[in-house]
């Protein structure tokens, strides 16, 4: 056995990318496309409030507060985030699968960087995001939606669901790391309630009444469907889109910064 | 200097637990060294230390001539870990999760070597099958061969066969043995007798945060004096042969673990004849009388005040051993 082994140990100069990132990024994918339930219901509650939601409300768009009358259109972006959200919120549960497993510790007895652990798992999270985000656009488009700034304005989408997705991410897996609990990061699937309900869902900001539309002009979200609004039923707002990505940032630097905190908490109990 | 050294180790979890209360320890190059003791007795907690997984609180450890505090990614690159829990990934296969493995520690040809571990632990069938799907034996070797992949120096094995059955058990024992042969020292705890009597080099008796002996299996033997007379009734009444045995002028002390009855004997093999006699005047019938010299289950005992626990769930490796079997008895 020794003098087989020694043959193939020889170690190669160690590079980030070749030996920590893609190889863990890859493996996160596997993990995800082999188990089909979690594929498959991350695209079923969105994809049902889209055509569910737009067949019974499609007419509310001949209100004068609306200046679409495509509500395919008008409601897309929410579906595109919950579809993001609950990839996002997957993402930790995998992770604390992986710290029950022992396979996180594996993972950090290995000589690797410490961030590579979330920064390879970030990045799948993100590729689900878009991926799923794609799905749905394209669902949308089938029962009838226009993209009113075309095929880039659809590029764009993809891209704000991808960033998107990497914020909403470090939610669950700021969970997943501090507590270790299945039940707790399963439960961060609740802050999506609030955050994707008070904000102008099934009608414009100035329609809601006032508690609510006070509540939901502090609220994140409110700015990233506004921006993605602005590409499914208008033009390219600068205005709004700048407001989106200030809150997709925002969101990100809050929840990534965190995550990474809890990562070095956890790597150095 | 020594592969392993711990200076008055201790950790003291948050919320206050002191797992671990001052262990100094010192492991040569080449030894299979042992920590032996019962679950909570802080054994994965100077494993996790030692393998830099956790901080300790007070002392000092190195491994490898490094210090696990100040250097640990020289600690890791030195040492291969496989853990009680076999931190295994159920969706991939097992050749990719070992080519995965020789990636992380950057091995020049990472498929060549994942499929030169399969074969060394005999997983080369198995090696397109999910994880998943392997049995308790087939994971553990598994992990065993992902803590190979970059030919460590030492290697950790954290309960190495704890819930295994006897023939997956001898399988570990047997890899265990070719790869001390081969130059790797080896760290292991285990909560099982026989395993340590049957592996070690030298091994420590850690209960509740301290290491309560140290030797070899045989200095810890010997360092007993009694021999061990063992008694089986056929008719119940072992409260009374528990009484007469107590009574006993050469009898040190009487254990009492269910129907069997164990008496520390000065010189048994003059005490099995007078015994035979008295049980016999006294009118209790005898179903087995036995003499044998002290395990390392009563050197556990006479160090710790009580018995190993949990030993009594050890799969029975070697059923010809003398007292085996009633060794693991639970008390009654």
């Amino acid at each position: 056995m020794a003098a087989v082994t020694t043959t193939t140990s020889a170690t190669a100069q160690r590079s980030f990318i070749t030996h920590e990132l893609v190889p863990l990024y890859l493996r996160n994918l596997r993990a995800w496309l082999r188990v089909p339930s979690s594929v498959l219901p991350p695209l079923f509650v969105p994809v049902f409030f889209l055509v569910v939601n737009t067949s019974a409300l499609g007419d509310i768009t001949r209100l004068p507060v609306f200046d679409t009358q495509d509500y395919v259109a008008f409601f897309l972006p929410v579906s595109l985030l919950m579809t993001v959200a609950s990839a996002g919120s997957g993402s930790g549960i995998s992770l604390v699968n992986d710290i029950t497993t022992g396979y996180f510790d594996k993972l950090l007895l290995a000589p690797i960087s410490r961030t590579t652990l979330l920064v390879s798992r970030l990045a799948m999270d993100g590729t689900r995001a878009a991926l799923q985000a794609l799905i749905v656009l394209i669902t949308g488009l089938l029962i009838g939606a226009e993209i009113q700034t075309g095929i880039l304005g659809g590029l764009f989408l993809i891209v704000m669901a991808f960033f998107f997705g990497l914020a909403y991410a470090g939610i669950s897996n700021i969970i997943a790391l501090r507590t270790g609990s299945a039940e707790a990061t399963q439960a961060s699937f609740i802050l999506f309630f609030p955050l994707v309900f008070l904000a102008p869902t099934f009608v414009p900001l100035e329609f809601l009444p006032g508690w609510l539309e006070t509540v939901a002009s502090i609220n994140p979200i409110t700015y990233v469907i506004e921006g993605m609004r602005a590409l499914t039923t208008s033009h390219f707002d600068w205005a709004a889109l700048g407001r989106a990505w200030a809150a997709i940032i925002g969101l990100g630097l809050v929840t990534l910064t965190s995550a990474f905190r809890a990562l070095k908490a956890r790597a150095n109990q | 200097m020594p592969t392993v050294e711990v200076r008055d180790l201790v950790k003291v979890y948050q919320g206050g637990v002191r797992a671990v209360d001052g262990i100094s320890l010192s492991v040569e190059e080449g030894e299979v060294f042992g920590f032996l003791g019962p679950n909570g007795a802080g054994k994965t907690t100077t494993v996790r230390i030692l393998t830099t997984l956790l901080s300790l609180t007070e002392g000092e450890a190195y491994v490898a001539g490094h210090d696990v505090t100040r250097h640990p990614d020289a600690v890791r690159n030195a040492i291969g870990v496989a853990l009680q829990e076999a931190g295994i990934d159920a969706l991939q296969t097992g050749r990719e999760f070992l080519q995965l493995q020789s990636r992380l520690y950057a091995i020049a040809d990472p498929v060549a070597r994942a499929d030169e571990l399969l074969e060394v632990v005999g997983l080369t069938d198995a090696a397109e099958r999910r994880i998943g799907s392997y049995s308790g034996g087939m994971k553990r070797r598994l992990d065993v061969a992902a803590a190979l992949v970059h030919r460590p120096r030492i290697l950790f094995l954290d309960e190495p066969t704890t819930g295994l059955d006897p023939a997956s058990r001898n399988q570990v024992w047997a890899e265990v043995r070719r790869l001390n042969e081969s130059g790797t020292t080896i760290f292991l705890t285990t909560q099982y007798l026989e395993e340590a009597d049957a592996l070690c080099d030298r091994l420590a008796i850690i209960d509740g945060g301290r290491i309560v002996a140290e030797g070899t299996p045989d200095e810890l033997k010997s360092g007993i004096a009694e021999d061990v007379i063992h008694v089986t009734l056929s008719d119940g009444r072992e409260d009374e042969a528990f009484a007469m045995l107590d009574a006993a002028e050469s009898v040190v002390r009487v254990q009492r673990s269910g129907r069997q009855l164990d008496a520390y004997v000065k010189n048994g093999a003059a005490a099995v004849p007078r015994f035979v006699r008295a049980f016999d005047e006294a009118g209790l019938e005898l179903a087995e009388i036995s003499l044998r010299r002290p395990t390392l289950d009563d050197v556990f005992l006479r160090a710790t005040g009580h018995r190993l626990e949990g030993a009594d769930a050890a799969p029975q490796a070697e059923p010809e051993l003398a007292g085996a079997g009633s060794r693991r008895r639970r008390r009654g």
